[in-house]
């Protein structure tokens, strides 16, 4: 017992000399300028901290302080991760759209050259749920009829010169030209993707009437 | 070593006086603005000198409070406590130099909010302790 008592004392004279010499070489080597009062602070603190601590341990003796000062440094450091949430939401967003946009050149890619139209608009978008995060839902396509198609064609109205049938004719042909791009367009995708075919939707730009773009086929 | 460190110093001063010789000639030919510069670069060349000396000291003394046992979180933050000090000290001054209190007042709040963040988690570990002392 009285072991024990004089371990416990030299411990704690122990620890209160050591923090005094390290605070007085800290003292030296501290710039003196507005900062040192608030240091000293801080300091004041420490020593309090070395003096109590033995008591603590005494009546607790499963208590460690540095436990605790570890907890708040966690809990300050998760206070912070709140603020970080946007900027992590930001770079979310920005890799889905350079994902997106990376799907977008692919499937432009793999659709190549139509046969009868130019692919003149792609929109993509993806799952964004954690179950199939990525995969494509939906696909939506904007063709617009080939230009040197339709010289050709305004070429044979002049060497025809029926014009009734021709336009018929043209207007049939050009229907039959567009079922066979889709039909590619959807098999490349079904391919490739896996898309189904209700999660395409093609619209045909006409030529000529400008804004007008009306839903030719699903 | 010794002598060595007096060569150091040695250095410290020449290198000081010249550029405060520097200052004085470039501020009589009314070029301040290149004044302000050779400051801080000068301030910069002696922090990086001594920094290396800085080393050695802080690692005697983090040996010497791992051989005592004492709690090395409170050593570090002191150290974070005392790095954040020079630097803000070194930034203060520069500006002060320059004729710029305000931004000076400034610097040396930003490094007192990051100082009391630093000793926020002791604090607060300081008032539970006493918490636990009171009967």
């Amino acid at each position: 017992m009285v072991m024990d008592i004089i371990v416990f004392l030299k411990d704690w004279v122990k620890s209160i000399a050591i923090i005094f010499v390290l605070i007085s070489i800290i003292e030296i080597a501290i710039p003196n300028g507005n900062l040192k009062k608030y240091i000293n602070m801080f300091m004041g603190f420490l020593i309090i901290i070395v003096i109590i601590t033995p008591f603590v341990n005494i009546i607790d003796s499963n208590y460690n302080i540095e436990k605790d000062i570890f907890k708040n440094i966690v809990k300050g450091i998760e206070t912070r991760e709140v603020y970080n949430n946007e900027i992590l939401q930001t770079q979310e967003k920005q890799i889905k759209n350079l994902y997106v946009s990376k799907i977008k050149k692919d499937i432009l890619e793999a659709i190549g050259e139509l046969m009868h139209h130019d692919v003149s608009r792609l929109d993509v978008s993806i799952y964004e749920d954690e179950a199939n995060f990525g995969s494509i839902q939906h696909v939506e396509i904007v063709l617009k009829e080939k230009k040197n198609e339709s010289i050709n064609e305004d070429k044979s109205i002049n060497v025809v010169n029926i014009e009734e049938i021709t336009i018929e004719k043209s207007a049939e042909k050009a229907k039959d030209n567009l079922l066979q791009d889709i039909e590619q367009i959807m098999g490349i995708l079904n391919d490739k993707y896996n898309v189904s075919k209700d999660k395409i939707t093609v619209y045909l730009n006409t030529m000529g009437e400008g804004e007008h773009s009306g839903k030719n086929n699903k | 070593m010794t002598g060595w460190d007096v060569m150091d110093i040695v250095q410290i001063v020449g290198i000081g006086i010249i550029s405060t010789i520097l200052i004085i000639l470039l501020r009589q030919s009314n070029k301040a603005e290149f004044a302000l510069l050779v400051s801080a670069i000068t301030g910069m060349i002696i922090f990086s000198m001594v920094i290396d000396k800085m080393r050695y000291v802080i690692e005697t003394l983090s040996s010497l409070a791992r051989n005592v046992n004492m709690e090395f979180t409170y050593f570090s933050t002191i150290l974070k406590i005392i790095g954040i000090a020079y630097i803000v000290e070194f930034g203060a001054q520069i500006s002060r130099d320059a004729g710029e209190n305000a931004i000076a007042s400034k610097i040396e709040l930003g490094g007192k909010v990051i100082m009391m963040v630093l000793a926020m988690p002791i604090i607060l570990a300081l008032l539970d302790l006493i918490m636990k002392v009171l009967p």
